[in-house]
Parts: C-alpha cells; structure tokens; sequence
C-alpha cells in the first residue's frame, strides 16, 4: 500500500518538485560552456567543474571503496577525465560520463584486491561519531547497487534527489524510486522502530 | 494520520522540503561527516586537455562521396596507361633502325661462316648482301613476353586491320631478310645433299660393276 502510494506521488509529481528540476535542467548548458572553455585550453575552468562535480564521484566511490581511498580516487579520476576530455561527445552528459569513469574506477580498485583493508580503515577512526558513520556506511554498501548509490549521495553528500537525477543521468522517477526503497531497506536494517 | 507522516518524510527524502523526518536528518547528521571536503585540483603542468577528435561517422557521406570520386579517377588513369602501353610498342618498332643495322652486321659474319662450307659454284650467288635481323627479331620476342594479355589482344586486333597489312619498309626489310636467310639455308643444305649423294654415288657404282664384276 505504501509503495503504491510512492508510485503515485512519482506519476503525480507535485510543482515544487518539478520547479527544482527545471531549475537543475539549466545546469547542463553551463557545463557545456565550462568544457568548451576547458577544450579551448582555460584550465582554470576545469576547477569550476571539479567543484561542481567532486561530491558525485566521491558519493560514487564512497558507496563502493573504503573512504580514505575515495579522496586520492578523486583526484586521479578527474585528472582522468581531463586527459580524456575530447572523448566526450555530448557536453552536456559530463556528470553521466565521469560518474561512468567513477565506477570503473571502484571496479579496477577491487580487481586488485584491496578489500581486506576497507573495512579495518573505516572504523580505525577514533571518533565516536564517525566510527558510527562509518558502519551505517557499511550497511548501506551492503545494499543492491542502484540503492546505496543514491542512498550516499542524498545521506552523505547531501544532494536532492532532483540533483542526483541531473547529475547522474538517472530519470527523476527512477532516483525516487531509489531512495524509498533504499531508505525502506536501510531502515530495516538498522531497525529504526527501535531507535539509534 | 500515520500514512500523510510518511509522505511528508518522502517529500524530505526526494528533495529536503516539507516537514523533516527525524530520522532522515539524524542519518544527514551521522553520515555528513563523511561528506565529500574537495581538496584544490592539482592539475600538473604537462597535462593537457585533450583536443575535438575526429569523429568518423559524422563525414561518412563525405568520405564515400570522396572515396567513389578517387576509385573513378585511379580507374581512368589505369585504363589510360593500359591504353598508351599498346601505342608506344608500334612506335619502337618503327623507330628504331639502329637495332637492325646492327644486326645486319652480325648477319653478315654468319653469312660468310656458312659460305666457307658451300661450293664454289654456289658462292657466287650467295655473297648476295643478305641482312637476316636476328637480334631485332630476338628482341621484339622477349619485348612481346613481357607485355599484358590485353597488349596481346591489341597485337591480334593489328594484325586484322587490314590497313595494317601493308608493311612498313622496316618490316619489309625483316621481311625480306628472313626469306634470305630461308633460301640461304635451304641451298646450304641442298649443296650439302647434292654433294653427299654425289659422294654415295660415287661409292656405291664401284661397288656395282666389282660385283658384277665378280658375279659375271
């Protein structure tokens, strides 16, 4: 009942949420003059881009590899993607295309085996706080892919679930769907009835 | 009223408006400490951004209108050179007297090496200057193995041509060489079979009238 519900509401999407979209639509047009500048030769620009686009790949890469190889992970991936940058067709799709590289990126990373100290350097940390993050974290990796994806990126990166569509190349419905029933199975696992 | 506080976390959860769900913000809270903290680029100074490619399938008309275009023209021009190799073979033949002159002289020097074997009733008419073109015609045979089967059909389509029939003064020249040489071998060996048969008759009559002699 309750998921026919959130079907509804993702036919019926109400004018708020619509007005964000058209909003975020915008972006893309911007991008595509940042890497035709970036084409051109004004590197400068690519730092624009890096800021907009640094929280995407890092919430993808977060959602797949211990966090203290997500920071380095990052910025090989976008000196990665200037490298490559003429290889991109559509100007427009650069979130789409480095999310891409990201994931690729995470695959390889676990191709060499890394894994074994993912979990132990994640909740090294001494805080209390982030030690606790840190295993939320785990539970959410322990999600299907299309879950924890978005899951981080709207939990940790604190992106709108209009963003993460634009930027991920994801239809708005598809993202919502996403997020309900990450969230539902987020919080069975963490057994909110009961509380934190 | 269970059921509109879960669309109001839904509408938090999609796009941070509406009335927060607690829990939803207790795990923003949590997690946002492990938010991206993007450290400044660091861009290395020989690493440059890489150019437009090309794209190959957006001239693709192009390329084929271009590429039928160039098979065109390479076909024109092979059938041209295929056309002007046949020309150039009748040209050589008719432009080059040197060649036979000299193997004129070559001719000569057999001429007199088979005289010296003939008699000398028969040298007289010999000694006629005969000029058998044995290295022009050896050379237009080996120019003849090289050509194509087209420049063969070509020859073949001279030789029908009627006007063609007419020989020109070189090649009545070889011509007439060549009958030369022809009756000069046929009279050597008709003065070789003459003597030959002389020489057996000679022998052979002895012999006759000794039998007879002895059976008489």
């Amino acid at each position: 009942m309750y998921e026919l519900e959130a079907t509804a509401d993702l036919l019926l999407m109400n004018g708020q949420s619509k007005a964000a979209i058209k909003q975020r639509s915008d972006e893309p047009a911007h991008e595509a003059v940042l890497i035709r500048a970036v084409l051109e030769g004004d590197r400068d620009q690519y730092g624009r881009l890096y800021s907009l686009y640094a929280p995407l790949v890092h919430g993808i890469l977060l959602a797949r590899v211990p966090r203290s190889e997500a920071e380095d992970l990052v910025q090989d991936i976008f000196l990665h993607a200037l490298r490559k940058l003429d290889t991109l067709r559509d100007l427009n799709a650069f979130g789409p295309w480095i999310g891409m590289i990201a994931r690729n990126r995470a695959m390889d990373f676990h191709r060499k085996s890394h894994e074994t100290v993912e979990v132990t350097e994640d909740l090294k940390s001494g805080d209390a706080t982030e030690t606790k993050a840190a295993e939320i974290l785990e539970i959410i990796r322990s999600l299907p892919d299309a879950y924890r994806e978005t899951l981080v990126l709207r939990l940790v990166e604190g992106m709108t679930g209009p963003e993460i569509a634009t930027r991920t190349g994801l239809t708005p419905a598809s993202v919502r769907v996403n997020l309900h029933r990450g969230m539902k199975l987020l919080r069975g696992k963490l057994g909110f009835e009961e509380g934190l | 009223m269970k059921k509109s506080m879960r669309n109001v976390g839904d509408d938090y959860l999609w796009d941070q408006t509406g009335e927060p769900d607690p829990e939803i913000q207790e795990l923003e809270q949590l997690l946002g400490t492990l938010r991206c903290q993007p450290r400044p680029l660091e861009i290395p100074a020989a690493l440059q951004p890489g150019r437009p490619r090309f794209v190959l399938s957006d001239f693709k008309p192009r390329l084929a209108i271009a590429a039928t275009i160039v098979l065109i023209v390479l076909g024109a021009g092979l059938w041209l050179k295929l056309e002007r190799r046949d020309t150039p073979g009748v040209a050589q033949t008719e432009t080059k007297p040197s060649a036979s002159d000299n193997s004129n002289r070559a001719a000569a020097t057999v001429t007199e090496d088979v005289a010296d074997e003939v008699p000398n009733a028969e040298k007289d008419r010999l000694e006629e200057p005969v000029t058998p073109p044995f290295k022009h015609i050896n050379k237009t045979h080996r120019n003849r193995l090289h050509q194509t089967s087209v420049a063969v059909n070509a020859n073949s389509k001279r030789t029908l041509d009627p006007k063609t029939q007419e020989l020109a003064p070189n090649e009545l020249k070889e011509a007439q060489a060549g009958k030369a040489q022809l009756m000069l071998a046929l009279r050597v060996a008709s003065a070789k079979l003459n003597l030959a048969l002389k020489k057996a008759q000679g022998t052979n009559n002895g012999n006759l009238i000794h039998n007879q002699h002895k059976v008489g």
